[in-house]
């Protein structure tokens, strides 16, 4: 979960790093009484909070005066997700970088440290990297006290709240000492149940965007019935090939040779884990009630332990809810436990209900059904949208 | 042969009343791997297919000393101390089927088994197979032979779905597996394709290497080094997914941090390119593998 800078400010206020006087206005509301009534004094740097970085090349970080009005920060607001926040301007004499992650090379935490902080670091090359033993208590006095002491105090907000990233930068040197002016945190998604009373950041996808109606009726599939995956990873996309994935791996897998042959995915989803027949009907609503799709794809690796009589009876009865009857072609590739019983029953709906069904089982390759799909619906979408 | 697993593996499963754990360790026990007993603290006395349950990896030991392997299943805030348990028992093998377990412990968990000189699979680890000998975890589920057959080609997968689909492939075309393993996609991992591709360069009846990598981490990367700098003599096979992923909108580079630690490594191209530069014949759709391994091997 990427946190605005704001939260992360706050998180390094609770660990005691140093961070400028500031507010964060929420509204048109906020702005006008912060105007008409100064809390701190000035000068000051108004941020919009967004997920993005080089906020000030796209004018998004400015210098506010209260004499030029609050309509520069009306205007900041309607740019920002999360608020304006108004802070003093402060003088550095210089800027630091300071981050701590995980190397995968060295399987590690990883500090890492430039005295060339500030905008365009990644382009900066002279970094300090401290490897940290894990084995050993946590001690750090590789640079200046005073910097040692503002690392020791980050390494406790990443161990603290379980970040996959705590980054500074640009770290103030000041005359009253550094000062954090910037924050960037990822926690990692996985230590969030360790923090559900601490930190209670509003939910939110990685790009900072609120889940659409559709990805939060798909999100609750999972959180309703804890049995199998299907529905959390739900993304809608600009496409018009509704996908039913199945597997993490599989899925990419599948999606990659799609995409490469140019077909247009209406949405993301992959399920796993013998989610019950319920929770795939559910998904499949979801997935097919997207308008003018012009193809809908059921794909997946050769289950392990997947029930597929369970999964394609969830598929086949959402299928059948779908108003106006889907008359586009259904490409499904699966293999597992209990596919040939899955496979006879979904010829029998073939026959009976009049779905434009094409079933393959595991002696096809998953990543040829990909071109089958893109070439049905390309010859669909001549016949029904071309004319 | 085969490597870490074979008939002389003696398996605990920590978790083993559990859902996960109930079942890998059915299908274990049903593919012929010797599962000598199962932990759940608080369930210690009771019996899960005809085989004890201890509170404590240590209690289980005491009774068995002839355990060698573990295999964890438990809910991903118990898994740290799973692995501690396990760690501090010098258990050598200590496979990790729990997902979801925080980076932290992880990294946590890694160092210190590399200290205790154990070696850590997983987490998000599907398990190893070595057909015909023995399986640890969930890896091919409760017919392993539909996609598991015995042959000369070691397999490291980051999917478990994606491990059984290639040997599955492979099958297809007469090829099998000497040992396959799901190594987990996880940002921290206790084996990597690199830890493992030593093992198999030992193993006699192991001519090839086929490995299933994603975008994201360097762990690709760091093997297209290790094979250069070990001037690894074995032929490597690879598919690696990531054309989709990296060009969903929400696709976000990890701060700067990434772009400094990962400058230039962790795309699906940056792999691929690395690997290929190693001499790594990098398949653009997994069902070409079998034929490029058969024009090698040839």
């Amino acid at each position: 979960m990427n946190l605005y800078e704001f939260e992360g400010l706050e998180l390094f206020d609770k660990s005691g790093i140093p961070t400028p006087k500031r507010v964060h206005l929420q509204s048109s509301k906020d702005i006008e009484k912060f105007a008409a009534k100064l809390t701190f004094e000035g000068p000051y740097i108004a941020k919009a909070q967004i997920l993005a970085g080089k906020r000030g090349k796209s004018g998004l970080i400015k210098s506010w005066t209260p004499e030029v009005g609050y309509l520069d920060l009306q205007n900041l607001l309607k740019t920002s997700s999360r608020g304006v926040l108004v802070e003093e301007k402060l003088e550095a004499k210089k800027e630091h970088y300071l981050s701590i992650t995980y190397s995968t090379s060295k399987r590690s935490p990883l500090i890492i440290y430039s005295n060339e902080g500030g905008v365009d670091v990644e382009e900066v090359k002279k970094f300090e990297e401290f490897e940290v033993d894990l084995t050993q208590k946590f001690k750090f006095n590789e640079l200046t006290p005073e910097l040692n002491k503002i690392v020791e105090k980050l390494w406790q907000v990443f161990t603290e709240f379980d970040c996959r990233l705590a980054e500074i930068n640009p770290l103030f040197e000041t005359k009253g000492g550094l000062i954090a002016v910037d924050s960037k945190i990822i926690l990692d998604e996985d230590g969030l149940f360790r923090h559900e009373e601490d930190l209670g950041f509003e939910q939110r996808d990685i790009a900072g965007k609120k889940p659409t109606k559709a990805e939060a009726a798909a999100k609750q599939i999972d959180k309703e019935d804890h049995r199998g995956s299907a529905g959390s990873s739900y993304m809608e996309l600009d496409g018009d090939i509704g996908i039913i994935a199945a597997g993490g791996g599989g899925s990419l897998v599948n999606m990659d040779a799609l995409v490469a042959l140019g077909g247009k995915p209406a949405n993301y989803t992959e399920h796993s884990g013998n989610p019950p027949a319920e929770k795939i009907e559910k998904l499949t609503k979801i997935v097919l009630s997207k308008q003018n799709l012009i193809g809908c794809w059921l794909v997946g690796a050769t289950a392990n332990f997947t029930d597929m009589y369970e999964t394609l009876s969830g598929f086949v009865n959402g299928l059948k809810a779908i108003k106006p009857k889907p008359d586009y072609p259904i490409v499904i590739r699966r293999g597992g436990p209990r596919w040939e019983e899955a496979k006879k029953m979904l010829e029998q709906v073939k026959e009976k209900e009049d779905f434009d069904l094409h079933i393959y089982g595991p002696e096809t390759p998953m990543t040829s059904t990909a071109k089958i799909m893109v070439e049905l619906s390309n010859k669909y979408k001549n016949e029904h949208f071309n004319r | 042969m085969s490597i870490l697993i074979d008939k002389n593996t003696k398996a605990l499963v920590q978790g083993i009343t559990g859902k996960e754990g109930s079942r890998a360790a059915e299908q274990m026990l049903a593919y012929g791997t010797e599962v000598v007993a199962g932990v759940t603290p608080g369930k210690g006395g009771q019996e899960i297919f005809g085989k004890p349950v201890y509170n404590s990896v240590q209690e289980a030991l005491t009774k068995h000393p002839e355990i060698n392997t573990t295999s964890i299943a438990v809910p991903a805030a118990f898994a740290k101390n799973a692995v501690l348990e396990a760690i501090e028992a010098r258990l050598a093998l200590i496979h990790v089927l729990t997902e979801h377990v925080p980076i932290f412990d992880s990294a946590f968990c890694y160092a210190q088994a590399k200290k205790a000189g154990v070696r850590m699979l997983g987490p998000s680890s599907i398990g190893i197979i070595s057909p015909g000998k023995a399986k640890l975890g969930s890896i091919g589920g409760s017919e392993p032979n539909f996609s598991y057959q015995q042959g000369k080609i070691g397999l490291i997968s980051k999917s478990g779905g994606m491990a059984s689909e290639l040997s599955f492939i492979l099958k297809k075309e007469g090829l099998g597996v000497s040992t396959a393993l799901g190594i987990g996609g996880d940002v921290i991992i206790g084996s990597t394709f690199s830890d493992l591709a030593s093992l198999f360069l030992d193993d006699p009846d192991t001519k090839a290497l086929v490995i299933y990598g994603e975008q994201g981490g360097t762990y690709e990367e760091d093997f297209a080094e290790f094979i250069v700098q070990s001037k690894f003599p074995k032929p490597v096979f690879a598919f690696i997914a990531g054309i989709f992923a990296e060009s969903l909108p929400a696709g976000q580079a990890l701060g700067h941090a990434g772009a400094i630690i990962e400058a230039g490594k962790g795309r699906r191209a940056d792999k691929v390119r690395a690997l290929e530069k190693a001499g790594v014949k990098v398949a653009n759709v997994p069902d070409e593998l079998p034929k490029l391994i058969k024009d090698t091997l040839k």
